[in-house]
This record gives structure tokens, C-alpha cells and sequence, in this order.
């Protein structure tokens, strides 16, 4: 890592002035609180200034919304220059949920909205906001005194705003304008969120007493080699903070896309002493630009808060089914030879995989839309006999323009003036992959609807329905600019700074190439396309990857509280790099990476150029095999991956999820990272070391935990030295739990579309259990329509009923399947209820046998502790009821 | 009873009412075979299904050969076996392509059965002409030996004269010296030829000695013109054989190396244009060379002065690198270069020092004059000349017989197969010109890529892998940020010897394939022609009961 080419706080003029500010230096009060048009507004007056004093008061809009989430915004009452707010990550629907506040309540110098189940009180003098339930406090703005607004302003004579870093020079025209404030968490004991950076699940206290430490950085930046436990930002930034305790979980978001930097202050000395009713954390968020549009989520629960942060940003897309199995990736496959070999290397293995991926190479000198004439001289042909097998392919295609006069797309963009500008007004001219290159204003809807043109079938070329998207570079990556991306008083579209909308330039990006596959797909197939820079909002339009990890013990375990976090704030579509994108992994270290990665909600190999060649099969006996059942493994609960997917198109709920998500009342999982849960019925604990004999697995709740693979159970709220081997990693079904799958072997998912599915029930105490399954054709929107199928099975009084979740009215399209259960496994029997017997399947009145199997069909497995209901043969759409005991 | 998938030879084995699994797991009973649900997790009872994950399917594919497909295959919707017998279900309808394919497989497989019969014919030969040529190899050696040992003792002996003549030229030379410089001796200038002449008879165990010793010589101002004489030809010839000297300029690559990883380059990387920054930071994620860019940033950041000065150092440094060998290689030829050492040694020496060497020099007649007079039996100079002469061309001659054994020995001693086959490798190297490179492959030696004028070693002969079906060159020059190059040359029959592709499947690894009636195995021969028969046989399509 090049530590010394990214920006530490004591060099940015406004992380160095607002971290040294002391508590209570905050000096706004409020006054002329009035409401207009179902809002609270007020005027913010600075003591210092004079009754004419230039610059003038701040206003502040109060707002609410259904479902416990308030809004609070702040702008100058004169300002200068609009500030930039950034558009297309608020959801256009959330304006419906508007809550039209009718009275505001005036009382010992504040004014108090009462909403349903909470009150937001505004303090007059010093300027405070509370969020309180009752007597309870959720959440605070301002109560440090922390809250600091550079107004916009004229340069004063002689004044030099100049800000220079290494080589570069930032003019900064329009001068300081800076916004600073503390928000606190009541009932807290942990914060979370502030994706992306290479670190555990809490966010740590980055200032107090005994810190030293950085704040935490959200500046997109391509960092070339990350390391590991660093709170300096990576390719992503998502504003948003949830806290957690035992009681209440909340959560904020400050939409602003400039450099933004927050500290977790450590809870002083003397504090601790105090009788302090509930503990709280407090933090400090400071942002260099950009307008002060902040929202409030009051919880209760860690799954509330995630709902209400996505009903302002958005849930996830629904992916296609392809997007949601296993992909081969590598910088890069050299010809359509190596392509066809890599294939035929899957098959010859019995290895199945759903999409190839080529990198940059593939390109005629990195200009995407394009291929090597030598290379790839046949890719419509290349693709087609890919998708002879059900495979898919994706292609990169990066930001950066190639500035050559022979190249349509660069002709194109300069003509029309679609480039970023630098701040002399011409296209802006930086180095990347292709050399010389100018980046697309994705600001500029009509410059994103333009690029989403170039993804027709006639315009790129060789391209054909079974090919999708790679969005890679997007920070944007500019490997000579300033931090490895481009000039801050860059010029965008609509006069925007670049400094001001920095962070969501890889999201605007990813958003045009989504929309560009929208309209190859005439809105009816789901797009994929993966990037990776992403923003708030960006679990709308597609997924990311945790970008260039390292092929180490190291990468592998962070991986983990990575993609949690993501998931904690709505992107739920992400995966890390099985293997390490740098290095060359041992067969041990692949091995282990394929077993955990089979868990991520995005599952794909990828390598650098300069790596051996690791396609799975490579590493020899038994690593191949354990490869291949790690894929199997995913490829099985594929249909449970789906049925989760579809819930965070729902809900906004993440695939991968901390424990405390699901147990949020459990104070010992808070800050557990190394293990996970995935929906709320499978928890995997990776593991993270060499010649690991053991892993300490703690069990959450106070039901059982059934291992996958043997059956064996472990009794709820308990930590567990559990041995491994390197056959698999600790993975465990919840006691009450349902789980789909399909366990028959495919070359990828396309074939295993009619196979029949296994249901796996592992029973609780009283003999219950519950699951579900979402199905649609896997492609189309159609399901939007209604064309798709939710079943609940339930468990109970030994019988085992399949019922329709599905809304009745869901619309107007259908998805119909043939689809039979083949096999019940029952996990958490007594052993008196162990036994071979008859079945009846009550719906069709037929009976079958059901006799003591194993949960997994593999050579060597031999399972005394489970039953299998043999060929029930009812179909997975349709109503029925078995009687199993 | 439902036989689909079920190879012919273990049809029996499915004829009992009750079937057992075959890892012994558990039994089932006959109508449980091939029902679409899997009872043996090994997959005994679904050959015919793709209910069970480890099942194989069996295509009889009349008409070409049987395939064993992977459960995974049935039923998927795309035809695998060519008789159409693994897609059933209704959903897909396959042709029947057995005999085309066949057919096909069939004039291919005569193909290679021709290839491999001319192959193995001039396999045969090639073995036989390498058994001939091994011999004279061998034949020519013992000889040789012969006149190694009778050479050895001329030289032996002429070397024993030599230096009997050399020591007595030694003394005169000394008498000259305490003639015209006695005034000059002093106590330590004698200690110090003692101790000379005692690190001599040590010298196995000297080299940490030494090392001290130079030290403390260093340390030491030389207050004597001579010693500090004698100390420039220690230091001369310590340096020269100072074994650390190679590794320093190791030493100085690696820190070039390290460089690009400091915080200096940091700091230089200001002083580049843009277009070059852009360049070297791509570079660390594609390993372009951009040394030229960096070389240009350091140049700049150093200061000019030093910057010439550390260049200086370097060429010292390579220089004396560079004298080593010679030295040592003087060495092996015993003292004779005493004289030529003398000679470097005047070089830095004094005027009155050069004076009686000059002398000594200059006169040799009356040297001998002088010597004569000390010795009972006369030498003349011309037949010191003479013996010198003789010793040279008897060394030389020595030297040449030696170097032939060495050449020969190395080349019986090497592994060329099992039958010899690669004997007649030994001496050729195998080319072949991609658009960019050409890349030449010699056996028992290295393999290089050239491009234009540069060269780039893919790797040094390891030896033969895979049972003789593979040449495996390693440690050629490491790659930018990766790995050693290597270069895997993959053997296959055919007539002609040629290089037929070089890949790169991985950055600096390589794979080339070269053709060769070497690997044109007569037993394969057999093979071919039997599984030509085999297929030649028309099989009975009605056997197919699907």
C-alpha cells in the first residue's frame, strides 16, 4: 500500500480543523420555527455574527416519514452556490411516505413534533435535535456541540484557497465550505457501517484519550495493494451508521457524496464512572462539501433499521438466477483457445460454473466495445458455444476513454462534450489502462442514457444476449491524477465540482451500464453488471466485489466483516474474490477461500496477471475434490440463495447477516465477525488458518445447531471448540428451520431448472420447523407481475404442510413449474421416532416409505440421526400435506 | 429390469433381487435400480438416472466408442453420447451421430496409427544411430584418459623445472633488492613477509582471517614506502579474490529491486510528467518495465553530484567483479604469473621501488651473470625459455584433451531415456518464430525468447518429467514483480522434429509443444492398431434397449 499517496487527516485542511474543535464549540441557536407544507421549518442563527453580518442564517427543513425515519436538512438562506445534493439515490416513492406533520409543539425553549411512537424535540439555544420515544432518547444532533457550517463565501484579499498535495493543486474556486457535526447513539453498545475499508465488524473509537488512530475515510479510491486493519477508505462509500444494543437499534445516513470523514469518540473516563443510565456512543462526521441532508432511522430492530435506511435508498435488484451460482474469472483468458479449455476444464472435472469472465485483454488495446482482432477474432461464436451449456459471459467495461481519433465511442463523447472538464473548461485528460483518457460526466442523465445506447446489440459489436457487464475502475481510477483519481475542482455537468460528487461518480457509472443492459433486454431481462466503486443506492442496480484483495490468511477472514457491513447497509449483492486477487494462494489457502466463498451472496474466482494459472482442478488430489464439493455445496442451496435474494428485494434484509441481526438481544454476538449467519438458518464460520484443528464456533440463540454434514447438533448459547479438517468448514442448519435445495449434480444452474428439490428439516424442541421458497423463471421481470411462486412449509404435530405465501392478487402473469420434492430429511428426531415406516402423503392419499439416511449424498457418508422420506413425488407449487410421523 | 447406463461388463452384477451398493454401505432391492432416487450415495442403484451425484452413465454408442458420462450429463438437455442415450426424458431429441462420428474418429485414429508407424520407424533408427554414436562417444574417451595421464606428468614435471628455474630467478631477484634497498628493511617489513608467507600455507582457512587482517592492515598507517607496497598487491589480489565483491553488485540489484517499494519512490514519482506517472502506476498492476521512467525520477531526485559519483561506484564495483575469474583462473595455473603479478604490483609502486625492478628487468644478463656465479651448475636463459615453451604447450595441449573429456563425460553422463532416444538431442536446439518472438528450446542446456536483439532465458534444463514426455526448463530470468521463468516443453509423436507452438498460460510460465518421432512408441503402435480394430468392428445397434 502507498500509504504516502492517499491523504491522512492532518493534511486535509477540513478533517485537521474539525478534529481539533473542541466539545460545545458548536455556537448556532434556532429561532422563527414555523411549519409550512407538513414540515418543520427553521431559521439556524450563529452567535458570532452581527445583525447584518454577511454570509446570514442557515434554514433547516424537518421531516418525516412513515415507518420511524425522520429527515433534516440545512442550507445556507442565501447560498451562493447551490450546493450540490445528490440525485438518483433517493428513491422516488419514498415522497409518498411522507408524513404531514400537523402540530408543532412549542415548550421551555423547544419545539417537538409528535409523531407515532416517537417525538423529534428541536432545542432553541444551543441548537440540539433529539429523537426520543417517550423518555427514552434514540438518537442526537448536535448534543456535543460539534455542529460547524463553513458558509460559502467571497475570497478576502490576499487569501490564498489554494490546497496543494504532492504534485497536485486543488483551487478550490469556491473556497471553504465545509459542514461538521456529532450525532449520538443512545442504548448503544457498538456502531456499524461506513463501508469500505478492510476491517472487523465494529467500528472502533478512532479519538479519545489513548487513540491514535485516523478517522474513518469515505473518499473512493482505487488503493493499489490494501491492507488489512486500516480505517482508510477503499473503492466504495455508503454514509450510513447503525448502532446497536441490547434494547434499541438505530440508524443514520447523511446523503453527501464529497470526502467525508467520521470518528467514533471513545467514551471518556470520567463518563464511565457517572451513573449513566444507557450507554451511548457518539460520533463525529465531517464532510469537505456538499449539502447537509441527513436522515434519522429509529429501529427498533437491527432488520427495522435496515428497512428504513432502504426505503429511502432502495432495495436490492433481484439478480438472475446465473448471477447467484459460481464465477470463473482471471486478468485474464488470453484467446477464445483458453476460453474453450477453461470450459471444457469444468466439465472434465464435473465442476459446474454459470459465467467466464474476461478482463481487460480482451479488448483491442482497452477500448471497451471492443476485442483483440487476434485474440478474440470470433466472440458472437465464442459466446454461443458458451451458452450452448446454459454458461454465460461477462466483459469489462471500464470509465476511461481511450483519446483515439479512431475510436467511435471517444469520437463520439468528445463531439458531443459528454467529458468531465478540467477546471480550465476542456475535456479532462488523464492516464489509465488504454494510456491518455477522458471520463464520462455519468452525472449527466443524457450522457448515461447516450453510454446505455452503446450496449445495444448493434452497437457492441460481437456482443450477444448471453453476455454482461463488468464495471471495474469506477472510483474513478487515474493513475497519475491526485490520490490515484481525478482533480477535485474537475468540472461536471451542471457546473458541479468533482470534489462534490466524487463519491458517487462509480455509482452514476455502474447505473448507466445497468441501464444500458436494460435497454438491450427491452426491460425485460435483469441486468447484471458488477462494479467496483459503489454509493448509497447502489443495491438497486447491481453488485460489487470487495475489489484487489490479497491471496492471504489475512484477506480471507476480513473478507467476512466486509460483506457484512456491506449488507448493514442495503448492499447485499457482494462477494470477495475467491483466492486473492494478488499472490499466488497455497492449495490449502484456494481451498478454504472456495469453502467460505460458497457462503457469499457473490461467489466468483478471480486472479492477477501475474499469478499461476488456479482454475479449481489445478491444486491435485484432494484439493480438486474439495473444490468441486464446495461448488456442489453452493450450487445445492442455490434455490435457498434465491428465496433470500428476493427478500432483500422485499425488505432490503442482507444475505449474510451478523448475529446479532437475528439475535439482537444476545450481547455476546455483537461484536462477533468471524462467523456469520446466512438468511436466518445456516451460520458458517470460515476458517481462517493454516493446519487449522479447530475453530471456536459460538452458537447463538437457545434452540440447536444441526452440522450440515454429519447431523450433529450443538445446544444454543454456547462457544464451542469445534475440530475441522480440511474437508469443510464448521456449517450449521438452525433447529426450526426449513431449507430447500437441489442436490443433484449440473454442469451449471441453467440444467438444474426442473430438478427436483431435497427438504431439509431440522426440527427444535417441540418438533416444529418453518422454511420458505421463492421461485420465478430467473431472468425476466415478470415476477413483478406476479409470475412467480412463494411457498411456506411448516412443520408441526409430525406433519409436514406445503402452503401458498403468495399474495392472491400479485398480478396479472404467471410462473408455473413441474418441479417435485424428491427427498424430506428430518434432522433433530428422538431415537424413538428413528425408524423405518411408512408415510402418507395425505394430499394424494399414497404412501411412501421413509428409513434412516444420511443428509448428504456422498461416497462415505453414513448418518445414523436422520430420516429420509423417500419420493414423496408432490409437486414444490402445489398445496400438500405429509404425514411423516 | 432397467439396465440404461449400465456398462456391459456389470450387467451381471445387477441381477440378484437384492443389489448391494458397492462401497457396502447398505443393500437395495432390484426394482430400486435406476427409479430416479438415490439409495447408494456411491451411486450403485441410478446408473441410468442423474439422481445420485456420484453415478456414471454408460453410452454404448454403437457404431464408435462407449463413453462414461457423468451423472450430472443425463437428462440436461445437451447430447453428450452420440447414440443420443443419455438425454431420454423427452425434452431434447438427439440424432444418433455414432456412425459419422466414428467414422470420423476412425480416419483420425488412422491418422495417428500412421504417424505413429512412420514415427516409431524412424525412431528405430535414430535409437540405433544414437547406440552407434554413444559408443564411438565412449570408444573416444578411454584414449583420451590415456593421454590425460601421460600429458599430466609432462606438465608435472615441467612445472617442478619451472619452478625450480622461477625460485632461483626469485632469489636473484631478492639479492638485487636487499643490494639496492637494505637500508630500507625494518622490522615490521620482515614480520610482514612472514606473515605473508604463513597466510599463504593457510590460505583453505583464510578467508575471515583475511578479512580481519586487511582491516587491521587498513588501519595501520604505512609508514614504509615498501609495506605500504606490499600492502596495495595484498589488497589487489584481496579484492580480486574477495568473494564478497559478486555479491555486493547482487546486493545493489536487490536494493534497485527494493526501491520500487520505498517511500523514495514516492517522492520521485513528483517529479515525473503526468503521462508517466499514469505509467508507473499502472506498471505495479501490470509489471511493465517502466525502469526507464524510474531511472529518469531518480535522476532527477538525487543530486547530480552524487548521483555520477554512485555510477562511478558501480563500474568500480563491476570492474573488479570482473577481474575475479581471471585470477582465479591464474591460480590454477600454479605461480608462473608471479611474474605478471610483479608486473601490476610495480604499477603502483613508488619511483625508487620501480627503479630496481626496472633494473632487474632490464638486465638480464647480467642477472645471470650474477646467478651464475651463486650456482654450482649454470642455467642459460634459453633454456628456461625453452622449458617455459614446453610447459605452455604441453598445458595447452593438457587443457585440450581435458576439456574433450569433460565434454564427453558430461554427455554420457546425462539421461536420454529409457532407450537412448534423445541421444542425438544433445547437440541441437529446436526454434520457433511467433509473430514477436522467437524462442529457442535446447536440450540439456537452456531456453531463451528473443526479441530483436535481447534475449530473455525462459529457463536452464532441469532434465525429462513425466516419464519421459516432458523437458522441464526452471530458474530463468525472474519476471518484473513475479515469479522465475520456466518453460515446459510437452513431447508428442509425430515424423518430423520441430517446435510446434510455445504458450503462456500463466504470466513467465511456458508451455511449448514439440513434435518428435522420439516419443513415436512402437508398443503405442500396437495399442493404435488394436483400438482401431476395435472400432472397425461393426457394432449391434439392437442391443440398445433405450
Amino acid at each position: 500500500w502507498k500509504k504516502d499517496e492517499f491523504k491522512r487527516c492532518d493534511q486535509t485542511i477540513f478533517c485537521r480543523e474539525y478534529r481539533n474543535l473542541d466539545i460545545g464549540s458548536s455556537k448556532w441557536y434556532v429561532s422563527d420555527v414555523n411549519l409550512t407544507n407538513g414540515k418543520v421549518r427553521a431559521r439556524l442563527v450563529n452567535e458570532d455574527d452581527g445583525e447584518a453580518e454577511h454570509g446570514g442564517s442557515l434554514i433547516l427543513h424537518l421531516s418525516a416519514y412513515q415507518d420511524g425515519i425522520v429527515r433534516v436538512k440545512v442550507k445556507e438562506a442565501d447560498q451562493k452556490k447551490k450546493r450540490f445534493e445528490v440525485p438518483d439515490v433517493i428513491v422516488k416513492e419514498l415522497e409518498e411516505k411522507r408524513l404531514w406533520i400537523q402540530r408543532l409543539i412549542e415548550k421551555d425553549g423547544a419545539s417537538m413534533v409528535v409523531l407515532s411512537g416517537h417525538e423529534v424535540v428541536l432545542l432553541h439555544k444551543p441548537f440540539q435535535l433529539y429523537v426520543r420515544n417517550g423518555k427514552e432518547t434514540l438518537l442526537s444532533l448536535n448534543a456535543k456541540g460539534l455542529f460547524h457550517f463553513e458558509r460559502q463565501r467571497e475570497k478576502r484579499e490576499g487569501e490564498n484557497w489554494d490546497d496543494t498535495f504532492r504534485s497536485h493543486t486543488d483551487t478550490r474556486p469556491h473556497g471553504p465550505q465545509s459542514i461538521g457535526f456529532d450525532v449520538s447513539f443512545y442504548g448503544a453498545d457498538f456502531v456499524y457501517g461506513l463501508p469500505e475499508r478492510a476491517t472487523g465488524l465494529t467500528l472502533k473509537p478512532t479519538k479519545g484519550a489513548e487513540i491514535v488512530s485516523e478517522p474513518y475515510r469515505l473518499f473512493n479510491s482505487d488503493i493499489f495493494e490494501y491492507i488489512y486493519e486500516s480505517p482508510f477508505g477503499l473503492y466504495g462509500a455508503v454514509p450510513v451508521m447503525q448502532s446497536h444494543g441490547e434494547k434499541r437499534t438505530t440508524g443514520f445516513f447523511w446523503l453527501n457524496a464529497a470526502e467525508m470523514v467520521v470518528d467514533v469518540l471513545a467514551k471518556e473516563k470520567a463518563e464511565e464512572g457517572a451513573a449513566e443510565e444507557v450507554s451511548r456512543v457518539d460520533t463525529h462526521w465531517m464532510a469537505e462539501s456538499g449539502a447537509f441532508d441527513a436522515f434519522f432511522f429509529i429501529g427498533p430492530g437491527p432488520k427495522d433499521v435496515i428497512r428504513q435506511y432502504t426505503s429511502v435508498t432502495g432495495k436490492s435488484i433481484m439478480p438472475q438466477f446465473f448471477a447467484t451460482a459460481y464465477h470463473q474469472c482471471r486478468w485474464n483468458y488470453k484467446d477464445e483457445a483458453d476460453v474453450f479449455q477453461v470450459d471444457a476444464g469444468f466439465d472434465e472435472y464435473d465442476m459446474p460454473y454459470d459465467v467466464l469472465w474476461l478482463d481487460i485483454e480482451h479488448t483491442d488495446g482497452k477500448k471497451y466495445f471492443t476485442w483483440d482482432p487476434v485474440l478474440f477474432p470470433n466472440p458472437k461464436e465464442m459466446q454461443d458455444k458458451i451458452a450452448a451449456k446454459g454458461r454465460k459471459m461477462v466483459t469489462i467495461i471500464d470509465p476511461h476513454i481511450k483519446r483515439d481519433n479512431n475510436y467511435y465511442i471517444h469520437k463520439e463523447a468528445q463531439s458531443k462534450g459528454y467529458y468531465i472538464k478540467n477546471k480550465h473548461g476542456a475535456d479532462f485528460d488523464g492516464w489509465c489502462w488504454p494510456g491518455s483518457s477522458s471520463y464520462l460526466d455519468m452525472l449527466n442523465p443524457e450522457v448515461r442514457s447516450w453510454w446505455a445506447d452503446k450496449f445495444s446489440y448493434s452497437s457492441y459489436q460481437g456482443s450477444t444476449p448471453n453476455l454482461y457487464i463488468w464495471n471495474d475502475m469506477n472510483e474513478p481510477s487515474v493513475f497519475n491524477g491526485p490520490e490515484a483519481t481525478m482533480e477535485r475542482d474537475n468540472i461536471h455537468y451542471g457546473g458541479v465540482e468533482h470534489r462534490d460528487v466524487h463519491n458517487a461518480y462509480g455509482y452514476y457509472f455502474h447505473m448507466a451500464s445497468v441501464e444500458g443492459l436494460m435497454k438491450r433486454g427491452e426491460n425485460n431481462d435483469r441486468p447484471f453488471v458488477l462494479s467496483r466503486s459503489f454509493f448509497a443506492g447502489t443495491q438497486k442496480v447491481g453488485a460489487i466485489w470487495t475489489g484487489d484483495n490479497n491471496a492471504d490468511w489475512d484477506h480471507l477472514r476480513v473478507s467476512v466483516p466486509m460483506l457484512l457491513t456491506l449488507g448493514l447497509t442495503g448492499i447485499t449483492f457482494a462477494g470477495a474474490d475467491v483466492g486473492g486477487f494478488f499472490g499466488n494462494p497455497d492449495a490449502e489457502l484456494l481451498t478454504r477461500w472456495y469453502q467460505l466463498g460458497a457462503y457469499y451472496p457473490f461467489y466468483r474466482g478471480h486472479a492477477h496477471l501475474d499469478t499461476k494459472r488456479r482454475e479449481p482442478w489445478l491444486f491435485g488430489e484432494p484439493y480438486t475434490s474439495l473444490i468441486r464439493e464446495s461448488l456442489h455445496t453452493r450450487y445445492a442451496l442455490l434455490p435457498y440463495f434465491y428465496t433470500l435474494f428476493r427478500e432483500a428485494n422485499v425488505n432490503g434484509l442482507p444475505l449474510m447477516r451478523p448475529l446479532w441481526m437475528e439475535y439482537p438481544s444476545d450481547k455476546h454476538s455483537f461484536a462477533i465477525d468471524d462467523e456469520f449467519l446466512l438468511g436466518k438458518d445456516i451460520l458458517v464460520h470460515g476458517v481462517y488458518s493454516e493446519k487449522a484443528v479447530s475453530e471456536e464456533v459460538y452458537f447463538p440463540g437457545s434452540q440447536p445447531w444441526f452440522d450440515v454434514r454429519t447431523g450433529a447438533s450443538y445446544s444454543g448459547g454456547q462457544t464451542v471448540q469445534v475440530p475441522v479438517t480440511l474437508d469443510s468448514i464448521p456449517v450449521y442448519q438452525r433447529a426450526g428451520s426449513i431449507i430447500p435445495r437441489k442436490d443433484r449434480f449440473r454442469r451449471s444452474s441453467f440444467q438444474m431448472e426442473n430438478d427436483p428439490y431435497t427438504l431439509v428439516i431440522a426440527l427444535n424442541g417441540t418438533y416444529e420447523a418453518r422454511g420458505e421458497l421463492y421461485i420465478d423463471d430467473g431472468k425476466s421481470f415478470d415476477f413483478e407481475k406476479g409470475a412467480y411462486i412463494h411457498r411456506l412449509f411448516t412443520f408441526a404435530d409430525g406433519r409436514l404442510t406445503s402452503t401458498n405465501l403468495a399474495p392472491g392478487n400479485k398480478g396479472t402473469k404467471e410462473f408455473t413449474t413441474s418441479c417435485l420434492v424428491e427427498r424430506i430429511i428430518l434432522l433433530g428426531l428422538k431415537s424413538k421416532d428413528l425408524s423405518s415406516h411408512r408415510v402418507l402423503v395425505e394430499s394424494s392419499g399414497t404412501q411412501v416409505s421413509a428409513e434412516i439416511g444420511p443428509s448428504l449424498l456422498r461416497k462415505g457418508y453414513h448418518q445414523t440421526n436422520s430420516l429420509v422420506v423417500r419420493m414423496p413425488k408432490v409437486r414444490i407449487s402445489d398445496d400438500w400435506s405429509i404425514k411423516v410421523l | 429390469l432397467n439396465l440404461r447406463g449400465v456398462a456391459p461388463q456389470d450387467e451381471k452384477y445387477y441381477q440378484s433381487a437384492v443389489i448391494k451398493c458397492r462401497d457396502g454401505s447398505k443393500s437395495f432391492p432390484q426394482e430400486r435400480l435406476n427409479d430416479d432416487f438415490c439409495d447408494c450415495a456411491d451411486g450403485t442403484d441410478e446408473p441410468g438416472t442423474n439422481a445420485c451425484p456420484e453415478a456414471k452413465f454408460y453410452c454404448r454408442n454403437s457404431g464408435h466408442r462407449p463413453l462414461i458420462l457423468f451423472s450430472s450429463r443425463v437428462n440436461d438437455g445437451i447430447c453428450d453420447c452420440c447414440d443420443g442415450s443419455d438425454e431420454y426424458d423427452g425434452k431434447i431429441n438427439c440424432r444418433n451421430t455414432c456412425w459419422e462420428a466414428g467414422e470420423k474418429s476412425r480416419e483420425k485414429l488412422k491418422k495417428k496409427l500412421g504417424v505413429y508407424k512412420e514415427g516409431s520407424g524412424i525412431r528405430k533408427k535414430d535409437v540405433e544411430n544414437s547406440r552407434i554414436l554413444r559408443r564411438q562417444h565412449e570408444g573416444e574417451l578411454v584414449p583420451l584418459k590415456r593421454d590425460e595421464k601421460h600429458l599430466k606428468s609432462v606438465v608435472d614435471k615441467l612445472r617442478e623445472i619451472k619452478l625450480v628455474l622461477l625460485l632461483e630467478m626469485s632469489l636473484v631477484a631478492a639479492l638485487l633488492w636487499w643490494q639496492c634497498c637494505r637500508r630500507r628493511i625494518t622490522r615490521p617489513e620482515k614480520e610482514a613477509v612472514e606473515k605473508e608467507e604463513k597466510r599463504a600455507r593457510e590460505e583453505k582457512e583464510r578467508l575471515e582471517k583475511e578479512e580481519r587482517e586487511k582491516r587491521e592492515r587498513e588501519s595501520t598507517p604505512a609508514k614504509e614506502a615498501s609495506q605500504q607496497a606490499e600492502d596495495v598487491s595484498h589488497q589487489v589480489e584481496e579484492q580480486a579474490e574477495d568473494p564478497k565483491i559478486p555479491r555486493t553488485t547482487e546486493e545493489e540489484e536487490e536494493v534497485v529491486d527494493n526501491s520500487e517499494h520505498t517511500d523514495e519512490e514516492d517522492d520521485e514519482l513528483a517529479n515525473l510528467t503526468e503521462e508517466e506517472r499514469g505509467r508507473v502506476i499502472a506498471a505495479r498492476w501490470t509489471g511493465e518495465d517502466v525502469s526507464d521512467i524510474k531511472a529518469k525520477a531518480e535522476a532527477e531526485s538525487a543530486n547530480p553530484l552524487e548521483s555520477t559519483s554512485s555510477y562511478d561506484d558501480e563500474s568500480e564495483a563491476l570492474d573488479e567483479a570482473n577481474v575475479q575469474p581471471e585470477d582465479v583462473e591464474d591460480e590454477d595455473y600454479g605461480h608462473h604469473s608471479a611474474y605478471e603479478d610483479a608486473s601490476i604490483e610495480s604499477e603502483s609502486l613508488d619511483d625508487d621501488e620501480a627503479s630496481w625492478w626496472s633494473r632487474l628487468k632490464a638486465a638480464p644478463s647480467a642477472l645471470l651473470k650474477m646467478f651464475s656465479f651463486s650456482r654450482s651448475h649454470p642455467v642459460d636463459i634459453s633454456e628456461a625459455e625453452r622449458i617455459r615453451k614446453e610447459f605452455r604447450e604441453a598445458s595447452d595441449k593438457l587443457q585440450g584433451v581435458q576439456s574433450r573429456i569433460t565434454e564427453l563425460e558430461d554427455r554420457l553422463k546425462q539421461d536420454y531415456g529409457k532407450d537412448g532416444e534423445f541421444y542425438s538431442f544433445h547437440d541441437k536446439c529446436f526454434e520457433l518464430k511467433d509473430k514477436k518472438y522467437t524462442y529457442k528450446v535446447c536440450p540439456f542446456k537452456d531456453a531463451t525468447q528473443q526479441e530483436g536483439h535481447s534475449t530473455t532465458r525462459l529457463g536452464r534444463w532441469q532434465g525429462f518429467k513425466d516419464d519421459y514426455k516432458s523437458m522441464v526448463y526452471e530458474h530463468g530470468d525472474r519476471c518484473w514483480n513475479g515469479p522465475e521463468r520456466s518453460l515446459r516443453v510437452k513431447m508428442r509423436c509425430g515424423t518430423k522434429l520441430e517446435l510446434r507452438s510455445v504458450d503462456e498460460p500463466s504470466r513467465c510460465e511456458y508451455v511449448a509443444e514439440l513434435s518428435t518421432p522420439a516419443m513415436c512408441l512402437e508398443s503405442k503402435v500396437k495399442e493404435l492398431e488394436r483400438q482401431l480394430v476395435v472400432q472397425e468392428i461393426p457394432q449391434d445397434g439392437s442391443h440398445d434397449e433405450l
